[in-house]
């Protein structure tokens, strides 16, 4: 994904640089994140902000652990394309 | 491979919950597949940004926990308040030592007395804006 990639946004002892740079990729998920369908945000906030696994997610869902997955994955490829689409370079 | 259970292995490897089996079968199946390989490195940086911003919030909460613990604000309040008083003592003493001690320079008393009236000045007029702004301060909620 062009812009994430580079930025080193996890280091055990962030220098200045790094945690504006952390914040600026935060930021810019957040607001990617608002062009999420319903579906796909709430599959990212269970995943990746409330650290809850496949089968709890499932649970929650009343769906199959492997839609989950499927949901995801998909979730994660839009929000990834939305970030590299607003920053191309 | 099925195009699913590359998402499967994409998803477990990102998540870094796959096993080293599952993270090899991924592996191999992306070799020569530049696309999917980028596909991967942009959800393992997103994971990486969210995993960030977690963590910055769990540090932010555990810093406001210890903020708000009563023995950490009377720590604080008891140590600014010694530190205050003693400044008070050492420089008011000093101050009025130096004032009354009539062997001192003329500029040096003129100067310790100039310096003395900015300082009570100074403080009247924080006094005086907090007084002023107490109503109205928006961040009565904030731990000082």
């Amino acid at each position: 994904m062009p812009g994430l990639e580079s930025e080193r946004v996890v280091s055990p002892q962030p220098s200045a640089l790094d945690q504006v740079d952390q914040h600026e990729a935060i930021d810019r998920v957040r607001a990617a994140m608002e062009h999420l369908s319903e579906e796909h945000r709430e599959i990212i906030v269970l995943r990746h902000f409330q650290d809850l696994s496949y089968s709890e997610i499932a649970d929650l869902l009343g769906v199959a652990k492997g839609t989950v997955m499927s949901r995801l994955y998909r979730a994660r490829r839009a929000l990834a394309r939305l970030l590299s689409e607003e920053d191309p370079a | 491979m099925t195009p699913e259970r590359i998402e499967e292995l994409m998803v477990k490897v990102v998540d870094r919950v796959a096993t080293p089996a599952e993270e090899e079968e991924l592996m191999s199946a992306l070799s020569g597949e530049p696309e999917l390989q980028r596909e991967l490195d942009a959800h393992r940086a997103l994971k990486a940004v969210t995993d960030g911003w977690v963590d910055r919030l769990e540090a932010d909460l555990a810093e406001d926990r210890h903020r708000r613990q009563p023995l950490t604000r009377i720590e604080r309040r008891v140590g600014v308040s010694l530190a205050v008083v003693g400044t008070a003592v050492l420089g008011g003493g000093g101050l009025v030592t130096a004032l009354l001690d009539e062997s001192a320079p003329l500029w040096v008393r003129l100067g310790l007395g100039t310096l003395t009236a900015a300082v009570l000045v100074l403080l009247f007029a924080v006094v005086r804006w907090r007084l002023s702004v107490r109503e109205s301060d928006p961040y009565t909620e904030v731990i000082r």
